[in-house]
């Protein structure tokens, strides 16, 4: 007698967290709204909020998207090489210094000795210039690197360039230790 | 058949024929004369708690909305007593009475906004809508009062596109003006930045790595669609749609210096509109799209110019610091917000559209970037590293009003929507 009434009482208790649990679950995304930080944010789905969904997209319809038809295909990413060593700048300049110079010299060796290999110079940047400039910034610096190394005989057609202006620091710290570090043109190998 | 009258009844006021003649209040400076209004917690019909909080949340909502415009001075309290005839001795300008109903899955939502002194309603609106837009509803309501008692169109319903490093990639969000209901609408998995809206508010371009190349892409504002504009070798960044959304200015390097272009909304008529050495990036159009704002240093440090939008008449607007940058011109055409660098730390700066009239809007507060006009030009949104990791703020034109964004990860680049849908 004793031992049913104990199962009855556990059953009906799990039976009470169980939907309890499946309540809350299901309020949780649509009523507290915000961000919830636990979990990364879903895309927004088709058929979210319909009510809102109409205007929206009779307005998309009337108004063309931007851009051409056609779109360009896909591009694998590169590796680091060992060989291949980064290069560093000086605040807010893209000049190669001479002790680079001496390392990019170095590089252009390998890549000679490489014939098959395309090589990506990446140009970074330290934090303390906006986004819109260094990415630029960036970009002069993957040239410069780029400019020297085909001055020392390595093919145009085997350099890429990309900036990623200061989106990718190597060391995010805050001092000039992280910077100096930051302030870089990194290589990558197709 | 009576809903139908009722709704209409409570639309009109909408449509301007008020009942009563608005009181215009066109100053937000510091100190004048601000709407005091007093919003007790909504109440529920049937007189149920609600264990949800709504009837706190959407009060808590509505007095945010309205402090945040500057035009108010709204207080929050539990509840009113009396009737509206006794208010006068509340000595304030306005009561405003929420009220709702809900069965968890709908709710129903009305307020009446009253003149506390002469005790009348001015204004009586009713939201039958799905608990999922909740939220936009007292958007709607806000911006509704505001235009009663001041004449100008609120911000409330508009949008902040941001990027935000929250699932360890810097990923393209947008989310409601005040932080909430953030929604993702890229997974590149690698770098997206610089968000621009299109005037039309239905696209949003933004620079992407996707193709291992920092091309720009637009997406739908619903995160249907998608698609690429301009894939030029090197830069395709800092995209600006001129104000009759027939172009875009942005920065293209194409194997050389940094220039800016404009082109067709298609990605053709491509037109190069700098010609200097160095670094030119960063273009803002002026809101009758005859001029454009931008960043160079062709005079060796990088200072913030002004030109006609084909390219003629250059003038450098800033001439002290030695590093300006990221110019966004107001919507009303009469300023130009900035950063100014000083010891390796960026603060916001706002000058008259010809230079002059220099004013700092942020003081010892981190590093402070990329400034972006609210669409009533009277707030300012701009990412900050003052509590640490960098964050979304929004804040009014002195320099006032800070509000944090509750968003996650760490996030930049901010850019304010212009007014969205119904309530352009």
């Amino acid at each position: 007698m004793k031992i049913n009434r104990v199962l009855l009482i556990c059953m009906a208790a799990a039976l009470l967290v169980f939907t309890g649990f499946y309540g809350c679950a299901k309020k949780q995304v649509k009523e507290t709204g915000g961000l919830e930080t636990q979990k990364p944010m879903q895309q927004a789905p088709p058929e979210a909020a319909p009510e809102k969904a109409p205007p929206a997209a009779e307005a998309e319809a009337k108004e063309a998207p931007p851009g051409p038809k056609e779109q360009p295909e896909v591009v694998a990413e590169g590796k680091a090489v060992k060989a291949l060593q980064d290069v560093f700048f000086d605040f807010d300049s893209y000049v190669v210094r001479p002790d680079d110079a001496a390392v990019l010299q170095k590089d252009a060796e390998w890549i000679k000795a490489n014939p098959g290999v395309i090589v990506t110079v990446e140009g970074n940047c330290d934090e303390r210039g906006t986004v819109e400039y260094n990415l630029a910034l960036g970009q002069r610096r993957a040239d410069a690197a780029k400019n020297y190394l085909v001055s020392l005989g390595v093919p145009a057609d085997k350099l890429k360039t990309i900036s990623f202006g200061k989106s990718k620091p190597f060391d995010t710290g805050h001092n000039e230790a992280a910077w100096a570090k930051n302030r870089r043109d990194h290589f990558v190998v197709q | 058949m009576l809903s139908i009258v009722l709704s209409a009844v409570f639309f009109l006021p909408a449509l301007g024929i008020a009942d009563t003649k608005p009181e215009i209040y066109l100053s937000t400076t510091k100190g004048a004369g601000k709407i005091s209004v007093i919003i007790p917690d909504f109440e529920r019909e049937g007189g149920f708690a609600d264990p949800q909080g709504r009837d706190r949340a959407m009060a808590d909502e509505l007095a945010d909305d309205l402090n945040f415009s500057g035009f108010f001075d709204a207080k929050r309290v539990k509840q009113v007593k009396g009737d509206p005839s006794a208010w006068a001795s509340l000595d304030v300008n306005d009561v405003i009475t929420g009220a709702y109903s809900t069965d968890g899955r709908e709710i129903t939502i009305s307020a009446k906004l009253v003149d506390a002194k002469a005790g009348s309603v001015i204004m009586n609106k009713r939201y039958p809508r799905s608990l999922l837009v909740m939220r936009e509803n007292i958007h709607k309501l806000a911006d509704e009062i505001i235009f009663q008692l001041t004449g100008e169109k609120g911000i409330c319903q508009t949008k902040i596109a941001f990027i935000s490093d929250m699932t360890r990639h810097a990923e393209l969000y947008i989310a409601d003006y005040d932080g909430h209901n953030a929604i993702r609408l890229t997974m590149d998995s690698g770098i997206c930045l610089l968000p621009g809206w299109s005037p039309s508010g239905n696209y949003i371009t933004y620079t992407s790595y996707k193709r291992m190349n920092p091309d720009l892409w637009w997406v739908s504002t619903s995160g249907k669609s998608r698609g690429i504009i301009s894939f030029s070798p090197g830069l395709n960044t800092a995209a600006a749609w001129s104000p009759d959304g027939e172009k875009i200015a942005l920065c293209l390097s194409r194997g050389a210096n940094a220039q800016i272009v404009t082109m067709n909304r298609d990605g053709k008529g491509l037109n190069q509109i700098t010609h200097s050495r160095g670094i030119n990036t960063s273009p803002s159009w002026s809101p009758n799209g005859r001029e454009i704002v931008f960043n160079s240093d062709r005079e060796g440090s990088p200072q913030v110019y002004a030109m006609d939008s084909d390219g003629g008449n250059v003038r450098r607007l800033t001439y002290s610091g030695k590093y300006n940058a990221s110019p966004a011109w107001s919507p009303n055409g009469d300023k130009i917000a900035y950063v100014g660098r000083e010891s390796g730390v960026f603060n916001i700066f706002m000058m008259d559209s010809n230079g002059d009239n220099v004013v700092r809007l942020t003081w010892n507060s981190g590093s402070n970037e990329n400034p972006s006009w609210s669409p009533d030009g009277r707030h300012i949104a701009f990412s900050s590293t003052r509590s640490g990791k960098n964050a979304i703020y929004l804040m009014d034109t002195h320099g006032e009003n800070v509000k944090k964004l509750p968003l996650g990860g760490s996030c930049q680049t901010p850019a304010w929507s212009p007014r969205l849908g119904s309530e352009k």
